[in-house]
């Protein structure tokens, strides 16, 4: 899915971190590392929004949620423009059908991140980037945003990259990236991610 | 009374014919100066906002010289016709509606694009939804360019030559009859101006109260 070979990220001439690794489908990859270590400029450089070196090959489409999103005005349900239909069924996955007709300027943070996280996951995609989706759910809506992209990786063979501060139980069974001596070092090798 | 309805007429058939042809490029316009991060529309920016405030008479003069007989556009006789007060409004016009709409754009830009970009979203569809986000606003700046037309005088007196039941829109109108000492037909026609202008001033503040961004917390 996603081959990165000598990939190098450096800001104004400063090295953040290398990686020589491969993402594959079926998979959840999370990674993490310190603040300003580079991870969210790692999934913008995926997506071609920040300068590297080195190169990475793709094979599929992609979709990128920043930590920093802007939703479309004016009501919540007006984001979910591209697929209605499949929105519907996320939408009852997490119970927040009272939003849709609420204007997205009144909703909470968490609110938020859920339409968001919705009108990512309705794109048609191979690979989906997500940058901290859940730092301002609770706990509830966390770990059902987590058993959600375990589901869509597992049963419709997505590769998904997700950065996040809160390793939470629930994202036990994913694999855990991080950036450590300025790289990005992945678990054992022997993981079937990897083989 | 059949000179008051030609004069609120006229003064209607030409405000709305250079608004909205101002409006047809000035739109589009203002939201690539707001959108783009060239060195282009950087530089272009605080140009177009310091044409916002040209004064009119200055178009009124170079329209005036372009279509006079000895001007470069004088064999196409439009001089003292509402065509050339359509293209003298439209000169004031176009810089006005396009200083109104960019900085609309300016704080949702970064937020905005790279929002786009990650769901993959082709050029029309960021168009689309751009001049959805901005509906209000984008009307806001269409009224305003209305209403200035609808207040020109200077540069509408000069091309347009105020000739009765041809180019007499009622600034002229007023300026004319009041000169003459004519107060009836000055105030009516001021009246109606000035309900005019509150109008759409208070069309323009209520869709700006509508027109709120929150930006992500």
């Amino acid at each position: 899915m996603i081959q990165c070979r000598d990939f190098r990220l450096s800001i104004k001439n400063e090295l953040l971190f290398t990686c020589d690794l491969s993402f594959k489908k079926g998979f959840v990859y999370v990674i993490k590392g310190e603040n300003g270590s580079g991870k969210t400029s790692f999934l913008r450089a995926l997506k071609g929004l920040f300068k590297y070196e080195g190169q990475f090959a793709i094979n599929g489409k992609m979709i990128y949620q920043p930590q920093h999103f802007h939703l479309f005005q004016k009501y919540a349900k007006d984001n979910f423009f591209s697929d209605m239909q499949r929105a519907e069924r996320f939408v009852r996955y997490f119970a927040i059908e009272d939003l849709l007709d609420k204007s997205v300027n009144v909703l909470s943070g968490g609110e938020r991140q859920k339409i968001a996280l919705i009108r990512s996951v309705i794109q048609d995609y191979d690979i989906l980037l997500l940058d901290e989706p859940c730092s301002q759910m609770d706990q509830k809506s966390m770990e059902m945003t987590h058993a959600l992209l375990f589901e869509l990786a597992q049963q419709e063979n997505k590769c998904i990259l997700l950065v996040s501060h809160q390793l939470d139980a629930s994202l036990n069974q994913g694999i855990v990236l991080e950036i450590k001596d300025k790289q990005l070092i992945s678990p054992s090798t022997s993981h079937s991610a990897y083989r | 009374m059949g000179e008051y309805y030609q004069i609120i007429l006229t003064s209607f058939q030409v405000c709305l014919s250079s608004s909205l042809i101002a409006s047809l490029f000035a739109i589009p316009f203002g939201l690539w100066l707001g959108f783009s991060q060239s060195k282009l529309a950087k530089r272009l920016r605080p140009l177009v906002s310091t044409l916002a405030g040209l004064p009119p008479v200055i178009a009124g003069v170079t329209i005036y010289l372009l279509l006079s007989n000895a001007g470069p556009l004088g064999s196409y006789r439009l001089l003292y016709t509402k065509t050339a007060i359509v293209i003298a409004q439209i000169l004031i016009i176009f810089p006005l509606v396009s200083a109104a709409i960019y900085p609309l754009v300016l704080p949702i830009r970064n937020i905005f694009k790279e929002t786009c970009l990650g769901l993959s979203l082709n050029r029309f569809t960021q168009f689309k939804l751009l001049v959805k986000e901005l509906k209000t606003g984008l009307i806001s700046a269409y009224l305003l360019g209305f209403g200035r037309a609808m207040a020109e005088v200077g540069a509408v007196m000069m091309v347009g030559g105020n000739i009765r039941y041809k180019t007499r829109v009622m600034t002229t109108a007023i300026v004319l009859e009041t000169n003459q000492g004519n107060y009836e037909m000055a105030l009516v026609l001021g009246l109606v101006l000035l309900a005019l202008s509150m109008g759409l001033n208070y069309l323009v503040q209520v869709s700006l109260k509508e027109h709120r961004y929150d930006p992500v917390s």
